[in-house]
């Protein structure tokens, strides 16, 4: 009985180092080696099953401590993402800031200054002949406007944009000046 | 997939990550490091990995295809310092040598860590893992032919290099043994 036993140990043996055994048979070459005593010329089959078996016990040191890094990690990935997203936003929000600076102190210069500017100078002034002033004033002005509007024509370039148009919000507060006067 | 099934159902896998990726690794803090990266992966797919036939096929893979592209940026080191690969393999063989005080399986370790990449993935999968053919040739992309080839002849290989360790430690025992006499 043992002998036939054995007998089918060595022909599993032969099947197992051609590649040919099943997992079955591979857990009863196992179970064989993991228990009875093996015969001296079985010896390096046995140190083999005995090897990998002892393998197959190897767990990872510290398991949960691993998974405590593991999550640490996550945490740590997560405040990155974070973090990259808050960037973000606070680009889009410095431009959109430099965006409005620009725009408020445009409407600044152009209609409070420009408003003050020149709401002084007509509102100031009391002429002691208002139709001789007026046909002066209206003289004047056509003057300034035909000289400013041969200005403007010059001004078309982009990096003189801002520029041009403060000179035309001046022009169109002489136009409102000439209204005024002529009321 | 939220934090507590992904904690119950992938995290439990890691023995098995650890042990493949330390076979082929062949060291305990970089086999860590990519353990721990895979799992980052792996969540970061959490949402699809239901729609996976097997979670632990895919994190085999994964483990796999990660430890086996350290390797390749290992070896691109290696042939910028080839002096110091050679100093290595030369501690090595050192190593045999000294393992008498060591336990067997320790050596039978040392035999399969000579085997080439493909056949230490078989033989751990397989031998260690106790996985079908099927699924190895899923994860390996090899046909079961190619994988019971190479199983036959890592397989013969560590027993081929027992023997011979065995015979050794008996002349060296035996010239011992002369001199003593």
């Amino acid at each position: 009985m043992k002998t036939k036993n054995l007998e089918k140990i060595r022909v599993l043996l032969e099947k197992f180092y051609e590649g040919e055994t099943d997992r079955n048979e591979e857990e009863l070459l196992k179970s064989f080696f993991l228990s009875a005593n093996a015969p001296a010329d079985m010896e390096s089959d046995r140190q083999l099953f005995l090897a990998l078996h002892e393998e197959s016990s190897l767990e990872v040191p510290d398991g949960e401590g691993f998974e405590e890094l593991f999550f640490d990690a996550l945490e740590d990935i997560e405040k990155k993402e974070q973090k990259s997203a808050r960037t973000i936003y606070l680009r889009f929000a410095a431009i959109a800031a430099s965006f409005l600076l620009i725009a408020g102190s445009y409407f600044l210069i152009v209609h409070e200054y420009g408003i003050e500017k020149n709401g002084l100078s007509y509102q100031e002034y009391s002429p002691e002949d208002p139709e001789k002033a007026y046909k002066e004033a209206k003289n004047a002005l056509l003057l300034v406007s035909s000289v400013m509007n041969k200005g403007t024509e010059e001004l078309q370039t982009l990096s003189k944009f801002e520029e041009a148009r403060n000179e035309m919000a001046k022009i169109s507060k002489f136009h409102d000046a000439v209204v005024m006067i002529g009321k | 997939m939220d934090t507590a099934r992904f904690k119950k159902e992938v995290l439990p896998l890691k023995d098995k990550l650890y042990r493949f990726s330390l076979r082929l690794l062949e060291d305990q803090d970089e086999a860590l490091d990519a353990i721990q990266e895979v799992f980052i992966r792996l969540w970061n797919i959490r949402e699809k990995l239901d729609g996976y036939n097997s979670i632990e096929a895919l994190s085999v893979t994964v483990t796999k295809n990660h430890c086996l592209d350290r390797l390749k940026a290992r070896r691109t080191v290696s042939i910028e310092e080839n002096s110091y690969t050679v100093g290595l393999t030369d501690a090595g063989s050192d190593l045999v040598k000294d393992t008498e005080t060591k336990e067997k399986a320790a050596i039978v370790r040392q035999f399969i860590e000579q085997l080439p990449e493909q056949q230490k993935m078989i033989i751990q999968m397989r031998d260690v893992e106790g996985y079908e053919f099927e699924e190895m040739e899923k994860i390996l992309e090899m046909s079961v032919n190619t994988i019971r080839v190479n199983l036959s002849r890592a397989r013969k290989k560590i027993k081929e290099q027992y023997i011979k360790y065995e015979n050794e430690e008996l002349r060296e025992n035996q010239g011992f043994a002369g001199k003593i006499l």
